[in-house]
């Protein structure tokens, strides 16, 4: 399908669409903080009360920060665990590579709240942990639950296993082969390992750790359903600000920040990593 | 055979990891038929549970929703993923990078904000009520850079000279299309396709704003979390389980038998032994 | 006594044995080609020698040393492989200098030896650039110079030229013999391709099924093969099928259509089926002349076409029994397309073989 009305039809529709319904509801949003509403309704008068009162009140500073951490944390622990997880089926999975990887998506593919769910059935109060606890005659645990801890086991259950497939995915299309060469040429597998290996697979672990990071930024599930008193996050936050104040346009400054935090520490990553570096040869492909 | 440490270490972290991931599940699924649903083991075997779930009209009309969401995202962001991969592969040329920067750019966008953002665009903007339509509009979204990736590892190895030699022997370009192209890109497409619809109709935080009133199995579920779990809500996540399992099943049987890869290559051969 | 040892050495792979109780003795100065067809385990055995597969049974020598269980860093061997496998994020400077910081040499040392191998090899003002962005002769003498650079014990090569174009091959085969021979440490070359192994090695093994069916200098191979398999696979040969008669020392072989004459070999007598072969450049042809009777090892044909190979023509001819292959130089007096010949070779031309019950 060649011609001059390719390109319009191939690349212009999903251009659009994403424009309308993805650019556009972020702009109105940014709009949305320099303003203000009544009663779900917009008055446009221009200000920045909205940034104010996120720079001055300590427990938004402190819902960030928390959230920061605790996203930092998640992120850390599902990637290294994500990796020898996704090595170990490289590796040995053999036959089975295929079965034991799709094994990791139907838990990303339940959905979150389905899975917070799952987890509650786990570490709840009337959970499998404290079933097993009570039927040894032990008094149940009560430390686990509703607390910081619990939400990050709660967004390592959510978010792992996208995090092993996309390391999974790019060790599949990793040459092994270029292990053997770094050996034949006189590295011990631990040093083949972080001359060959890592940097060829660092591309696609940033884009799991991402995959992760940002969610865990903005989690709202498990924060409320795991978390205790002292365990809002951000994302949380915004979405009291939506659902049960009705101040949309303080919520909608909320998402600002939390948009801008994104967008800057991807632009801090790519600035950061040489793409060449990381084995990348381009996009092009006729 | 000696002992390997590294190979016991590897694989001691994979069982975990997967014992981890499932034992949640097993143990809802178990709880969600026994009468003793607190701590089912052994199960005492009763229907009583899912009867309760199936009687619930909240979770009927919840469940149709959630189905027209996901069976419209899913569709609608298949094909506008296909246009997509196909536009970005053949017709982009030097300007690829930036339209994948566009396209998978949802990806980076969390849920919640994607959520809200459309939320302030709809209702405030445009002026629209809640409704099922700006729901499927914001999730097909979502869904779209994951149906761009999952096409796309099934078009790279794609050869587009087959189309030339197609037209070269006189077919025309949508004959071309029908005959050459499509019955290679399908697996893409299909693979595409289930993926979104179960991540459309699981959406919780999406669709949430979107929506109003308008209940979904996730916000149903989400709502009754709210006073506690209770067994019905075990039962509802086991039968969406097993939905899931299901799709997943039938990916598994057509990537087994070569029909799709989806980047995922059969073991390499060992060269010329 | 020999610098690389293979005693005894077998892999098995599941139920298939890939490589089956091989020994060879390779010398120091020695370039050593493994050649044989796909899937007949030359590649296995040199992964062995490398140190990339472990042998099932039997041992490896290197220099004195029994490194049958030393892993492959600790052996000191280099290899340049069918797919280059240049490390993709390093620059061609660094894809050099790699063998080197294992070595745990100087940074200077380490400069001073990538621009030796950038001189040898013609790779100068590339030093920068990324493997993706060069051509594939240039990646096949980057992976090269990534073999010499560290200066290892032994080079082995897993089919380096497979995947260059011909021209490109040639000037590469000279090249790599040339280095070998500065160097003079020992190459071994695995290739599938009996050109290359002809034009450089001192020694050839020729492989088949894991086996080593003749391990012998290239002109015993090409001359005086030693199996059918061997004839049939170096050099290009007629074929003739037929059944053995004695005859005082000699012995005459009857096949359709044709009588073969030669010198009589032990373990072939009277009466066994037998195989013969006669390489393309010992058949000589002559116009026919009317009334010469056919006698042994002599053929009536018709030239059906000439195929020029430059300095060589190749005469297809067709006769009673077939069709038949002569080379010779093109010295002028060439023949022309659908003449009368008669196709000739001398008994000592011929090699025999006895023909073993199914196998071929």
């Amino acid at each position: 399908m060649r011609g001059r009305f390719a390109p319009a039809i191939f690349l212009g529709i999903p251009s659009v669409f994403l424009v309308a319904m993805f650019v556009l509801p972020l702009l109105s949003m940014l709009v949305l903080s320099i303003w203000r509403t009544e009663n779900y309704h917009i008055i446009q008068d221009f200000n920045l009360n909205n940034y104010r009162v996120l720079a001055t009140e300590t427990a938004y500073q402190t819902f960030l920060l928390r959230s920061l951490l605790m996203a930092t944390a998640v992120s850390v622990i599902c990637t290294v665990l994500a990796w020898p997880i996704a090595y170990g089926i490289i590796l040995y999975g053999g036959r089975y590579r295929l079965l034991l990887s799709l094994a990791f998506a139907v838990p990303f593919l339940t959905g979150e709240v389905l899975r917070i769910i799952a987890l509650q059935g786990l570490l709840g109060p009337i959970g499998l942990l404290n079933g097993v606890l009570m039927s040894l005659g032990a008094a149940p645990l009560r430390v686990i639950m509703y607390t910081n801890f619990a939400s990050a086991i709660g967004l390592i259950y959510l978010y792992l296993p996208i995090v092993v497939t996309v390391i999974y995915l790019s060790l599949l299309n990793f040459d092994q082969r270029l292990i053997d060469a770094a050996k034949i040429f006189g590295a011990s597998p631990a040093r083949a390992f972080f001359e060959v290996t890592w940097p060829l697979n660092l591309f696609g672990t940033l884009i799991g750790f991402a995959l992760c990071f940002i969610p865990c930024l903005s989690a709202t599930l498990a924060p409320r359903f795991l978390g205790g008193p002292n365990g809002t996050l951000f994302g949380m936050a915004i979405a009291q600000q939506f659902a049960e104040s009705g101040t949309w346009a303080l919520g909608a400054a909320m998402g600002v920040v939390l948009f801008a935090v994104c967008v800057l520490l991807v632009a801090i990553v790519a600035r950061l990593l040489d793409l060449r570096r990381t084995g990348f040869t381009g996009f092009g492909r006729g | 055979m000696r002992i390997r440490p590294a190979k016991t270490l590897l694989l001691g972290t994979v069982a975990l990891c997967y014992l981890f991931l499932y034992l949640p599940i097993i143990h809802i699924a178990l709880a969600s038929f026994a009468r003793n649903y607190t701590f089912p083991y052994p199960p005492k075997w009763t229907l009583t549970i899912m009867g309760r779930l199936f009687s619930n009209s909240l979770y009927q009309a919840a469940l149709g929703n959630s189905i027209i969401i996901g069976l419209c995202a899913a569709a609608l962001s298949t094909l506008l993923a296909g246009l997509a991969t196909i536009g970005l592969l053949r017709h982009a040329g030097r300007r690829a990078p930036l339209y994948l920067a566009l396209f998978v750019a949802p990806l980076f966008v969390s849920e919640v904000l994607l959520g809200i953002s459309s939320l302030i665009f709809n209702g405030l903007f445009l002026g629209l009520p809640g409704n099922l339509g700006s729901a499927i509009l914001a999730n097909a979204v979502h869904c779209f850079s994951y149906a761009l990736l999952i096409i796309a590892t099934q078009l790279y190895r794609y050869d587009w000279r087959l189309d030339d030699a197609a037209m070269v022997f006189g077919a025309s370009p949508m004959r071309t299309f029908f005959e050459v192209t499509l019955p290679l890109v399908w697996p893409g497409l299909f693979g595409a396709f289930i993926v979104t619809f179960i991540m459309s109709f699981n959406n919780l935080e999406i669709s949430f704003y979107l929506l109003g009133a308008t209940p979904t199995l996730p916000s149903a579920a989400w709502g009754a979390l709210r006073y506690g779990v209770k067994p019905e809500l075990y039962a509802l996540a086991t039968c969406v389980n097993l939905v899931v399992f299901f799709l997943l099943a039938v990916m598994f049987v057509l990537m087994l038998t070569g029909t799709v890869t989806f980047g995922h290559r059969p073991e390499r051969e060992r060269s010329a032994v | 006594m020999a610098y690389i040892t293979l005693d005894g050495v077998s892999k098995q792979y599941g139920s298939v044995w890939a490589v089956d109780r091989v020994d060879m003795a390779i010398d120091k100065h020695e370039f050593v080609s493994l050649l044989g067809p796909s899937g007949s385990g030359k590649t296995t055995l040199l992964r062995i020698i490398a140190g990339l597969e472990t042998p099932t049974q039997g041992r490896v020598l290197i220099d004195g040393e029994d490194v049958t269980h030393l892993p492959p860093h600790r052996r000191g061997v280099a290899m340049v492989f069918q797919e280059f496998l240049l490390f993709p994020h390093r620059t061609v400077y660094e894809n050099l200098a790699f063998p080197l910081r294992m070595l745990k040499l100087q940074k200077g040392e380490i400069a001073e030896r990538v621009d030796w191998v950038l001189g040898i090899l013609a790779l100068r003002g590339l030093e920068k650039r990324y493997p993706n962005q060069l051509s594939g002769g240039q990646q096949q003498r980057v992976a090269l110079g990534r073999g010499l650079v560290g200066r290892p014990k032994v080079l082995l090569l897993d089919e380096p030229l497979a995947n260059l174009d011909r021209e490109l091959r040639q000037e590469m085969e000279v090249e790599i013999r040339r280095h070998q021979t500065a160097l003079g440490i020992p190459f071994i070359y695995v290739t599938h391709n009996q050109e290359e192994a002809l034009s450089m090695s001192d020694r050839i093994a020729v492989v088949r099924g894991g086996r080593v069916e003749d391990f012998a200098s290239r002109t015993d191979i090409y001359d005086r093969p030693k199996t059918a398999f061997i004839a049939q696979f170096v050099g290009r040969s007629n074929r003739f099928e037929g059944v053995a008669a004695q005859a005082s020392d000699r012995l005459a072989i009857r096949g359709e259509g044709v009588l073969i004459e030669t010198a009589a070999r032990p373990g072939i007598g009277e009466g066994d089926n037998v195989v013969a072969y006669v390489k393309n450049e010992k058949v000589r042809l002559k116009l026919a002349e009317p009334g010469a009777a056919a006698g042994a090892n002599t053929i009536a044909a018709r030239i059906r076409h000439v195929i020029l190979r430059g300095a060589y023509a190749e005469y297809v001819l067709s006769w009673s029994g077939g069709e038949l292959i002569a080379s010779r130089p093109r010295d002028g007096a060439e023949l022309p397309g659908g003449a009368e010949v008669t196709a000739y070779w001398d008994a000592a031309d011929v090699d025999l073989f006895a023909q073993a019950g199914g196998d071929q």
